[in-house]
Parts: structure tokens; C-alpha cells; sequence
């Protein structure tokens, strides 16, 4: 027992000690013998076995009514000046077992977190499968095989007050709380504290870059600058209480949770046949895994190609020149950056009448039944056959024709107004003539009746 | 002049008084159809007589779309998608996928609605439920309006 | 109609209207209407072009009322639904956005002309101060109709505008409240300019215009001094009257060709408007307005309120313990009165001989201005634009000039002072405005 305390006392290593704590104890909502003690200065001296009180006020368990006692075990009643307090409030007969070894930490909390009634209680909908699952993954299987240097509970679910591997226990907080290390825009951070620490990992011989390379993708930035929460970060991909990196066979399964249509279609291709045999991880052969960019037109392999710049992954198998493959990779490449620049051809025209004033509203919205194209035929490139593309590409093309008509029609519009301005001048020459006719005539007969003649 | 010069010149050719003076009738007669003709079509209100920003009549009766159905129309420059859940409520959307602005349809099979492009799903509330796109559509306002001198009530979709 | 119907007083229809509403008397009064022919008679066609032009704006307006819906939610969307989808509504607008300009050029000219051939003489005081009313109630027509389509560069516009009122001391806060309806431009803004621009001011201005119109009938056109007739005056109807409508169908020509052609491209090239008057951005609608968009780079005020902008941008923060910006108020509201008082200070040019009045008004008026002279010099020699110092000092030495030769005048001959002043103003305006358009 007393190495078990050692031990909990050299895991939960000194952290920041507040002045409050070592001053008078503080008396917490509902209080008891362990709280009256544990900050108590005078009687606990060690501030790591202080730290708790403080930080279970801000804990999802405490929360919830839980105390010491009901993860702990022991008597939380009783007479703290009592001389056998100690003893009473640390009884085994009363179930007390201390701060579980890191080995041990599944099991402690998977007493209540994996106890269908116990969780139900709280929350009738709460999963209940987190330890087993966690058993499957990795970090599971290192640490039944006793290396404790791997993620258990703590790792993810603790605090983290300096920023290290090490976790407090005490202070945790819901899922959904901002401040938890494994709310979403955390959770990459929280793995990261391990997986891109070069020589924490040195032994495991797995890279430490993913955090970095994921951090510069399209998912990150989805999910910080785009607050969009079902973004994905590491969990999303590799499963969080049963994490492991997906099969290679698996990966179109994983991206398709989200990219449902463009999985189908790879799916459907002769490439998944082609990428199984050789044990290629699908999907991230072309789109990578942790640092994924925004796909463009040009990730397809074309003619003529381009110089100077890094070869595609098509390179890889397809590099002979008289491949069908760049024939039909061509195609594509040229249908897509011909629907696309067909359409920016359209924008600029319906623009040039807009900003002369003319209504274009019908050809903006025909334009974006061609911008659906586009995007339905990027997605068809998945299945890699080029008719499928040039199809999509050819109903796109008709229908920016007839937008970009639609908006040259308004700027017709525009320039009937010219023909409208010289007639109008002409109409207005003529009135002038007219009126100049009619002064110079008026004026004789005015001079003519100031002379003193008769008024005709 | 006076009259009785008038009725003296009758049947002989214009002075150049007269000539002066038709021409100038003509002049400012011309001048003032060439300001009531457009007056006139500016005052006739045109096909459409409101923005279309903020509100559309719809070109199809209430009565024509019938329960667990949904067409696209137009909103401005933008699709719109109006529905009719199974349960015969009507609602209004922006048929433009939060994800990347595709056009959404409805998917009476699974009475939700769809973004082909990367298999996005939204529920009848609008509700991104699955796939790709981040936020629910924009919900529009929905009201009908009987028809005048014809059967049946005219769909309104305003924006909220 | 034969001729046994006619009457001694013309057709039936004539009788009828003249019996009830006494039509001939009207017709005898503009029938006896005379317009003197001399070398300046060309200047007295500005008032009758300003009158068209107020009259296309009225129009026009009505017009755009059938389909402008005030509101900050509806507003822009209503003029944008006027220019494209309304049948010749792109013309309208158009013609009364580039018309107001043409109005406020013409209504200027004809402000300057009849201060220079000293037209404001006895008996035509009330005329000229009827007159400076009007100008000054076109001037609001101007910047309450500026916000109504609601697009940004107008929200900006009012927003720098309305704020110029806020440097009076004691009431500027709740003076740019009143006029803002609030302390920021809103649609409450908007609400109050529009009942200004379609109601409030079209009321004072018939009042002022009927007033102006009687006393110009009244008194007839006013002759200037020392100017030599070239024969008897012309009857104004046929002859003028003919010859305004010349004008008229002029400006006309002129309005559609600038409404057209403005939005291509080379008429830049082909006309040095762009420089000074940029017709471009009074046809485009551009972008709505959003409050909580920050301003764009470069917003100005249209150009008959650049002077204005210009010279409160180029004061210092502090003048002798006074507040820059209370100093160009001040300054400009000491100009309008004086315009007022014009004719009351100018005794000389209805030929009566100084009174007290226009003596201590006319001193103050000139060490008025040369203070404003060394103050220009002052802050712009400080400021490092020599250009501005030297036109400070300039301005200064053209008051002492004037003074002098007041001084020095032989008796009986015709004071120049305040055409001198005049002319000062004018220069200052001028310079103003090219600066702020070239800056």
C-alpha cells in the first residue's frame, strides 16, 4: 500500500502549488474528512496531495455529487482531529485503494465508466464500451504488456498544467467543455503532447511529424478558422479510445465517412483492386494523410506535363510515356480546366454587364448550375474513367454557354442604349433647328414692329 | 395675321411663317411623345413587380406538390428548395449545400435532402445530419396566399 | 372651328377658362415682360436653366417615388429593382442623379453672375435673399437625397457629413442627433432624409421659388451698372422664352449624352470630366450599405461639398485654444451670413452712401477674413505645403489690395470692395475643390 501511495505521490509529480492552498483549509461544498485534511497545510504537508482539493471543484465528477470516497474508496465521515482519523478514513475494509498505478488506471475508472447502471444514472445514453475498445488499440496492448510510458484515461481525459506527457487527475472536464484536452480543437494538441515529442517516441520508431503536417491541412484549418467542430482531427480517423492507424484496405472507408460519393466511386475502380494488390493506402496515396491539401486539377496526370514541378503519385506506376493512363488522365484534366475556364469566361461577361448596370440575374443563376458540374465531375475522377468526366464536363460546358449568352443578351441591352442616345440627339437637333428657325423669325417681325410697321 | 388674311390664303402653299411654325409643332410634338412613351412604360409596372431579393411568388400552385416531395425554384440569383414533408407541412430552404454551394434535391426515398456532390445529407428541419456539409441550410419563410380568380393558393418564400 | 364661334377674346374654351380662373390677366402680366439686350444678357439665362433643371428633378422624382421603398432593408433593393428591371428606369435614375449635379453647377453660375453684375441692388434685396434660401435648401435637397439609395459610398459620405455639426460647442452633439435621428447613420437617418428630400424641402422650396419667381416678375430683370443697352429690351414672350427652351433642349442633350456614355470606358479620354466632376459613381449603384463595415479608402463628399471637406481636413487640431474643426464651422457660417447680408454691406451699388451697419459689418468682415488668411498661412507653413502658405499669403495681400483701393477711391465712383471679396471667395472655393478632387 505504502508503495502504491509512493508511487501515486512520484506519478502526480509537484505541480503548481497556489498560496491559498497552504494557507488556513479551506471548507468546500460538501466537505469532508478528506477535503478537511487534504488542504490542510498543517496536516498534509506534501502540496501534490493538496492539489486535489482545489482542482475537484472545477471536475465533471465532483459536478456531479461524486466525492473522494467514490472513486477512492475509504470513509469520507468522521472526526479529522480524531486521533485514529487517518487510519479510519484509509480503511481497505472500507474499500480504500488510493491513486491507481498508471497500469491500473483503465480498470479504476472503468468501475463506473464501464458499468451500464452505474452510468446510466447520470447519463442513460452515456457509451460504456471505452475501456474495452481501449484494450484493442495500441495504446491498450503496450500497456497490458507493461510499458506505462503509453496513453492511458489520464493522458487524454487529465490536466496537463505544464504542458508535459504527465496528467493530473483531478479537474476533469466534459467532452463538450472548452476547456477539455480532448474537445475537438484540442484533440490534436493532447495527442501531439506524445506523438510529436521526438524523444519521448524515439523508442517507438513511428514518425513525430503527423501533428505538424496535420496542422497545416484543409481538416485543421476547417476546424480553427471555419469553427466548424465535425471537422476531423486524429480521433476522427484513428478512433479515440480505440485507436490504432486504419488498414490499408480500410482507408476509402474512413475518408468515406465524410466523402461518402468520391469513396463509392474508388470503390467501384479499378485502381482499389490495383492499390489492394500492392498494399497502397488508397485514398492517401494521392490526397496524403495527415497533411491533406485542397485538391486541384492539376493533381491529375496530364499532357503537356508540367515542368519543373513534382511529379504526381501517378508517376509512381504510370511513368511510361505510351500509358493509356496519361491519355485518359489527360482527358480529364483537360475536360476540368476546360469547364473551369469556360466558366470563368462566363463570370467575366455577366460581370461586364452588371457593372454597366444591366440585369443579370437570370445568368448568374444559370452559372451556378454549371458550377455544379464542375464540382460533380471533379467528384466523378474518382472512379477514373475519362468518359464518365468529359460527360459531366459536356453538361457543364452547355449550360456556361448559355449563361455566358444570357449575359452577353444584357450587354446588348446596354448598347441599345447607344442607339437610343443618336436618335435622341438627332430628335433633339431637330427641336433645336426648329426653335432656332422660330427665334430668328419672331426677332424680324419684332425689329420689324419696332421700326413702326403694322404687326403681321 | 389676322383672320380674314387666313381665310384669304387658304389653298395656296405655306408661308414660311406657317412652315416655321408646323415645323416647331412638329419639333415639340415629337419631343413630348418622346417623353410620355417612356413615362408610360415606366409607370406600367414590369413582369415581375417586386424584388426578387427579398421575396418570389412561386411559378406552381400549393396543390401541385404533393406530401414527401420537393422541387427547386429560383430566389434571386440562387436556388431554392421547397418541400412538403410526408406529414403535408410545407417548408423552404436555400437549395445551396453549405458545403460548396452545389444544389440540394429532395430524396423522397429517405425523405431528407441530398447534396449529390459529396453525399451530403440534410434532415427536414435543414439540419446537416450527414456527409461533408458544416452548417444547416438557411430556412426561408413559407406562406400561402389563395389565388386571385383562379383555384388553389400561391406559394410565397421570403427570406427569414 | 369656324370663325363665327371666335370671339374678340379667342376660342370658346379661352372664354370659358378666362371668365372662371382670369387667365388673360395672367397672360397680360408675362405678356408685358421685357428682358433688356445688352453685352451681360447671356447671364440672364441661368436662372430660367436652373428652373428646368429643378423641374427634371421634380419629375424625375415622382417618378422614382412610385418604386423607392425607404428603409434600410429595402431601400437599395429598390433602386436596383428600378435599374434593371423597371422599363426605362436605368434612365430615370440616371437622370436625376446627373441632373442634381447640373443643377447644383448652373444654380452656382447663376449665384455668381448675379453677385457680380451686382443684380441683389435696391429694390432686389428680398429677391437675392429668396434666392440665397433656395441655393441653400438645393444644397440639403443634394445631401438628403445622396443617402437614399443606401449604398456605401453614400452611408459613408453621410457618416463623415453629419458629423461636421458635432464641433459647435454647447449644442453640436445634439444638433448632429437631430439631424442623424439618433447617434449613428441609420435607417432612422434614412427614415428623416427622406421625408426632408420629398416632402419638407419641396414645400419650403415652392414657397421660396413662388416667392423668388414674383418678386423677379415684380421688379423685372435687374440692368448692371454703367452697362450701355443695345436697343429696346426683347418682350420675353416669344423671344426669350424661345431661346431659354434652346437652352433647355441643350442641357438636355448634354444630360443623356454624359447618362450613356459615362459608364463605357473611353469617354474618360474623351472628356476631362473625370478630373473634376466623375459621372461614373453617380450610375453605379454599387454595394449596398453595411454599418459595420469599415469605411473605404478615399471616401469623399460629392464635389459641391469638397471646399468644405477640404478645408476642415487641412485646419490644424488647435487654433489659439479653439477646436480646428469649431474654427472651420464657424468660419463657413460667417461666410453664409455674410452672403446674406450682401446687398445690405454693397450700399454702394444702390448707389446710397455707407451706413454704420455696413461700415462696422464690412470691417469686421474683412479682418475676418484676413484672419482666416493668416491662419491658412500659418497652418500650412507648419504643415510644410508651401503651395497653401503662399496662397494664404496671397489671399491676404488681395484683402489689403482691395482696402487700399477703397481707401483710395476718388468719391462718387463705384466701390469694388465687396466684388473684390467676391472674387476671394470664389477663388478659395475653386482652389478647394481641385484640390480635394486631385488629392
Amino acid at each position: 500500500m505504502k508503495r502504491l501511495a509512493i508511487a501515486a505521490l512520484l506519478f502526480f509529480a509537484p505541480a503548481t502549488s497556489t498560496p491559498a492552498q497552504d494557507a488556513a483549509p479551506a471548507p468546500a461544498a460538501g466537505a469532508s474528512t478528506c477535503t478537511t485534511c487534504h488542504a490542510d497545510a498543517a496536516r498534509v504537508p506534501d502540496p501534490a496531495q493538496r492539489e486535489p482539493v482545489a482542482a475537484f471543484a472545477d471536475d465533471i465528477h465532483g459536478a456531479r455529487g461524486l466525492g473522494c470516497h467514490d472513486c477512492h474508496g475509504g470513509r469520507p465521515d468522521g472526526d479529522p482531529s480524531a486521533p485514529d482519523a487517518v487510519a479510519r478514513a484509509h480503511d481497505p475494509a472500507a474499500g480504500w485503494h488510493g491513486a491507481p498505478a498508471p497500469a491500473d488506471v483503465p480498470e479504476f475508472c472503468g468501475r463506473c465508466h464501464s458499468d451500464a447502471s452505474m452510468m446510466g444514472r447520470y447519463n442513460p445514453d452515456a457509451r460504456i464500451d471505452q475501456v474495452a475498445k481501449y484494450r484493442t488499440s495500441v495504446h491498450g496492448q503496450k500497456l497490458a504488456e507493461g510499458d506505462t510510458r503509453v496513453a492511458q484515461c489520464l493522458s487524454c481525459h487529465g490536466r496537463h498544467p505544464d504542458g508535459t506527457p504527465r496528467a493530473l487527475a483531478h479537474g476533469m472536464r466534459a467532452v463538450s467543455d472548452p476547456l477539455s484536452p480532448v474537445h475537438p480543437p484540442n484533440v490534436a494538441t493532447t495527442c501531439a503532447r506524445c506523438h510529436a515529442h521526438a524523444a519521448y517516441m524515439h523508442e517507438y520508431g513511428i514518425p513525430t511529424d503527423q501533428f505538424a503536417d496535420w496542422s497545416q491541412s484543409v481538416h485543421a484549418a476547417q476546424l480553427f478558422e471555419q469553427d466548424d467542430l465535425s471537422a476531423p482531427t486524429c480521433n476522427d480517423c484513428h478512433g479515440n479510445h480505440g485507436a490504432h492507424p486504419p488498414g490499408v484496405e480500410d482507408l476509402s472507408f474512413v475518408c468515406g465517412t465524410c466523402h461518402l460519393r468520391q469513396a463509392d466511386l474508388f470503390r467501384q475502380s479499378t485502381m482499389k483492386v490495383a492499390f489492394d494488390e500492392m498494399g497502397l493506402g488508397e485514398c492517401i496515396v494521392c490526397h496524403g494523410n495527415h497533411r491533406i491539401g485542397t485538391p486541384g486539377d492539376d493533381m491529375l496526370f496530364h499532357e503537356p506535363l508540367p515542368a519543373g514541378r513534382a511529379p504526381t503519385a501517378c508517376w509512381t506506376c504510370h511513368a511510361r510515356a505510351e500509358d493509356p493512363a496519361l491519355a485518359a488522365s489527360t482527358r480529364m484534366w483537360a475536360g476540368l480546366t476546360g469547364l473551369d475556364a469556360r466558366i470563368v469566361a462566363a463570370k467575366a461577361v455577366i460581370h461586364e454587364a452588371g457593372a454597366k448596370g444591366m440585369p443579370v440575374g437570370d445568368a448568374e443563376y444559370r452559372l451556378s448550375g454549371a458550377n455544379d458540374a464542375l464540382i460533380e465531375a471533379r467528384a466523378l475522377v474518382h472512379r477514373f474513367v475519362a468518359d464518365d468526366v468529359t460527360g459531366a464536363v459536356a453538361k457543364g460546358t452547355a449550360v456556361a454557354d448559355d449563361a455566358e449568352a444570357l449575359g452577353k443578351s444584357a450587354l446588348d441591352d446596354f448598347f441599345f442604349r447607344h442607339r437610343w442616345l443618336a436618335v435622341s440627339l438627332l430628335g433633339i437637333a431637330f427641336v433645336i433647328l426648329a426653335l432656332v428657325l422660330k427665334v430668328r423669325q419672331v426677332d424680324r417681325r419684332w425689329r420689324a414692329s419696332l421700326a413702326g410697321g403694322p404687326r403681321r | 395675321m389676322t383672320e380674314s388674311d387666313k381665310e384669304d390664303r387658304r389653298g395656296s402653299p405655306p408661308t414660311r411663317r406657317e412652315f416655321v411654325d408646323g415645323l416647331l409643332t412638329c419639333a415639340l410634338g415629337a419631343t413630348a411623345i418622346a417623353v410620355a412613351f417612356p413615362v408610360a412604360g415606366y409607370i406600367v409596372p414590369p413582369d415581375a413587380p417586386e424584388s426578387q431579393d427579398a421575396s418570389v411568388v412561386l411559378p406552381f400552385a400549393a396543390e401541385e406538390l404533393l406530401p414527401n416531395s420537393g422541387r427547386v425554384f429560383r430566389f434571386g440569383n440562387e436556388p431554392g428548395l421547397v418541400l412538403r414533408t410526408p406529414a403535408g407541412e410545407l417548408r423552404a430552404f436555400s437549395a445551396r449545400c453549405t458545403h460548396l454551394s452545389c444544389t440540394v434535391q429532395y430524396a423522397p426515398e429517405q425523405s431528407r435532402v441530398s447534396c449529390a456532390c459529396h453525399g451530403g445529407w440534410f434532415d427536414l428541419s435543414g439540419r446537416n445530419v450527414a456527409g461533408p456539409p458544416p452548417r444547416p441550410l438557411p430556412a426561408f419563410v413559407v406562406n400561402l396566399r389563395r389565388r386571385a380568380g383562379g383555384e388553389g393558393h400561391d406559394i410565397v418564400v421570403s427570406r427569414a | 372651328m369656324t370663325s363665327s364661334s371666335r370671339g374678340p377674346e379667342g376660342s370658346p374654351l379661352r372664354r370659358f377658362l378666362d371668365e372662371r380662373l382670369g387667365l388673360s390677366a395672367l397672360r397680360d402680366l408675362i405678356g408685358h415682360k421685357q428682358v433688356p439686350v445688352h453685352r451681360h444678357s447671356f447671364w440672364y439665362y441661368w436662372g430660367g436653366m436652373a428652373l428646368f433643371l429643378f423641374l427634371v428633378q421634380v419629375a424625375t422624382g415622382i417618378l422614382l417615388l412610385l418604386y423607392y421603398r425607404p428603409g434600410p432593408t429595402e431601400a437599395w433593393e429598390s433602386v436596383q429593382f428600378i435599374v434593371t428591371r423597371v422599363r426605362w428606369g436605368w434612365l430615370v435614375r440616371s437622370l436625376h442623379s446627373i441632373s442634381a449635379n447640373l443643377l447644383m453647377l448652373v444654380v452656382l453660375v447663376h449665384l455668381g453672375s448675379v453677385f457680380f453684375l451686382r443684380a441683389y441692388r435696391r429694390p432686389r434685396e428680398l429677391t437675392w435673399v429668396t434666392g440665397l434660401g433656395l441655393f441653400f435648401l438645393f444644397i440639403t435637397f443634394g445631401f438628403s437625397g445622396y443617402l437614399l439609395p443606401w449604398n456605401e459610398l453614400a452611408f459613408f459620405a453621410t457618416s463623415v457629413g453629419t458629423e461636421i455639426p458635432r464641433a459647435i460647442p454647447v449644442v453640436g452633439d445634439f444638433l448632429v442627433r437631430l439631424v442623424r435621428g439618433g447617434p449613428e447613420v441609420t435607417g432612422a437617418t434614412l427614415s428623416r432624409f427622406y421625408g426632408l428630400h420629398v416632402a419638407i424641402l419641396p414645400a419650403l422650396t415652392t414657397v421660396a421659388l413662388g416667392i423668388h419667381l414674383a418678386l423677379v416678375q415684380k421688379h423685372g430683370m435687374s440692368v448692371p451698372g454703367g452697362v450701355r443697352e443695345k436697343g429696346p429690351p426683347m418682350p420675353f414672350l416669344p423671344n426669350f422664352l424661345l431661346r431659354d427652351l434652346i437652352g433647355w433642349f441643350a442641357a438636355l442633350a448634354v444630360l443623356i449624352t454624359i447618362i450613356v456614355l459615362a459608364p463605357t470606358a473611353p469617354f474618360g479620354a474623351l472628356f476631362p470630366f473625370d478630373a473634376l466632376f466623375d459621372p461614373k459613381h453617380l450610375l453605379e449603384l454599387g454595394e449596398k450599405a453595411d454599418p459595420f463595415a469599415s469605411a473605404p479608402v478615399g471616401i469623399k463628399p460629392e464635389w459641391y461639398f469638397l471646399f468644405m471637406f477640404e478645408t476642415l481636413k487641412a485646419l490644424p487640431a488647435d487654433v489659439a485654444g479653439l477646436e480646428g474643426e469649431l474654427v472651420g464651422v464657424l468660419a463657413f457660417g460667417v461666410g453664409a451670413l455674410a452672403l446674406f447680408l450682401v446687398p445690405f454691406l454693397d450700399r454702394g451699388a444702390s448707389g446710397l452712401p455707407p451706413s454704420r451697419f455696413s461700415r462696422l459689418a464690412g470691417g469686421a468682415l474683412a479682418l475676418f477674413g484676413l484672419a482666416m488668411c493668416a491662419l491658412a498661412t500659418w497652418s500650412m507653413a507648419h504643415a510644410g505645403r508651401w503651395l497653401g502658405a503662399a496662397a494664404g499669403v496671397a489671399g491676404a495681400a488681395w484683402i489689403l489690395g482691395a482696402l487700399l483701393l477703397e481707401c483710395r477711391r476718388p468719391p462718387g465712383s463705384a466701390s469694388r470692395l465687396v466684388p473684390a471679396f467676391g472674387w476671394l471667395v470664389v477663388a478659395f472655393l475653386v482652389g478647394m475643390t481641385v484640390v480635394g478632387r486631385l488629392s
